[in-house]
């Protein structure tokens, strides 16, 4: 099992084969989920969320809400699909996460913030960051912070990507492409 | 004044109070001239209650840097982002940072630790900035760094140990600036 802290709720981010508890979780990624994980993680009151990754069946759990169906980026250069979108007041800022899968040989547009701060949690898979303070590749359970101002261009190579992005100071116009 | 509790403490002569006197912040020249006042100079002293001991400053700023070096155990994302962020880090002023890794060397008017232990916890792991930013290590800071290594996030090494009933502030539960204000108390010469 490996661990990422999520920074507003004192609540981790994990990659599991055996779910033993979920009490500190908020996301769950299960690569081929057995019927006793399934009713596990039913028990726990958590959503759930089925695809496949690469060739495994991947089970994602939260106890936030998926979209119904997965969604493409907003941004039309990005090749990026979004299984979940939460937004919560914290203190004086508005934090936010999202479910991002980046697909093999994938890129999100290249983009930067002048507010928002972005922390990648990566579920699954490999992903690599290149920003312009230097080029980042993470494996599942790792975890990078992008700072405002600094331009990055998320992508995959063999593997896809399942990435949680806490957001803090969420403002959907703060999103400037850089070419 | 006294309470029940027998309590090992490191000054001679003096007794433990039931007087939390909690955030002195911006006012603590101001708190410490009311202090002096009231019981007279050289005649009272902050302690901070741990377990069955009265601390010293210098004792409980131990714990409060141990409180920092496990949060760098186990949040490398955060500290990471801080030595590849930062130049340096301040809390009150940025002349702060002349107080380098000794506690003593106070020159704001309300007291800063964070960026001492911060930079005592960097020393000893053998790690140095390498950023081009001076970052304030505040709940408000800029930089998320900044802001989660604040006192008030921070987890205190021992939370077991903070006193009840917790004195309420802009800190959360737990983190080392509930400690710190929770459990400092004033002595006062029998």
């Amino acid at each position: 099992m490996t661990l990422s802290h999520l920074f507003t709720s004192n609540k981790e981010v994990v990659t599991v084969q055996n779910v033993d508890s979920l009490d500190k979780v908020l996301f769950a990624s299960i690569l081929s989920p057995d019927q006793s994980v399934r009713e596990r993680v039913a028990r726990a009151g958590f959503n759930t969320f089925e695809l496949s990754f690469g060739e495994t069946p991947l089970l994602v759990a939260s106890p936030f809400t998926f979209y119904k169906k997965i969604k493409k980026a907003f941004t039309p250069t990005s090749q990026a699909y979004y299984l979940l979108w939460h937004e919560q007041e914290k203190e004086e800022d508005k934090w936010g996460f999202l479910l991002q899968y980046l697909p093999p040989h994938a890129l999100t547009s290249k983009h930067f913030h002048k507010e928002q701060t972005e922390i990648f949690y990566l579920l699954e898979g490999e992903l690599s960051l290149e920003t312009s303070e230097g080029n980042i590749h993470l494996s599942s359970g790792e975890a990078y912070i992008v700072n405002p101002n600094v331009t990055h261009q998320l992508f995959t190579r063999e593997s896809p990507s399942l990435t949680v992005l806490e957001i803090q100071k969420v403002n959907y116009k703060d999103h400037y492409l850089v070419e | 004044m006294g309470t029940q509790k027998k309590w090992e403490i490191p000054y001679q002569g003096f007794q433990v109070t039931d007087i939390r006197p909690g955030l002195l912040g911006q006012e603590k020249e101001k708190r410490i001239a009311e202090y002096n006042s009231f019981y007279g100079e050289g005649n009272w002293n902050m302690g901070w209650k741990f377990d069955s001991r009265i601390l010293t400053l210098e004792s409980a700023l131990r714990l409060y840097e141990r409180s920092y070096e496990i949060h760098f155990l186990g949040n490398r994302v955060i500290w990471n982002d801080l030595l590849r962020s930062a130049s340096e880090v301040w809390v009150e002023e940025t002349a702060d940072i002349e107080s380098g890794v000794d506690y003593a060397i106070q020159k704001a008017k309300a007291a800063h630790y964070e960026d001492i232990a911060i930079r005592r916890v960097l020393r000893d792991w053998g790690k140095s900035f390498t950023g081009k930013e001076s970052i304030r290590v505040r709940g408000d800071s800029q930089h998320l760094c900044g802001k989660l290594l604040s006192s008030q996030y921070v987890s205190f090494v021992a939370p077991a140990f903070i006193e009840e009933p917790r004195l309420e502030g802009w800190w959360k539960r737990n983190s080392v600036e509930d400690f710190w204000q929770s459990n400092k108390i004033i002595l006062v010469k029998k």
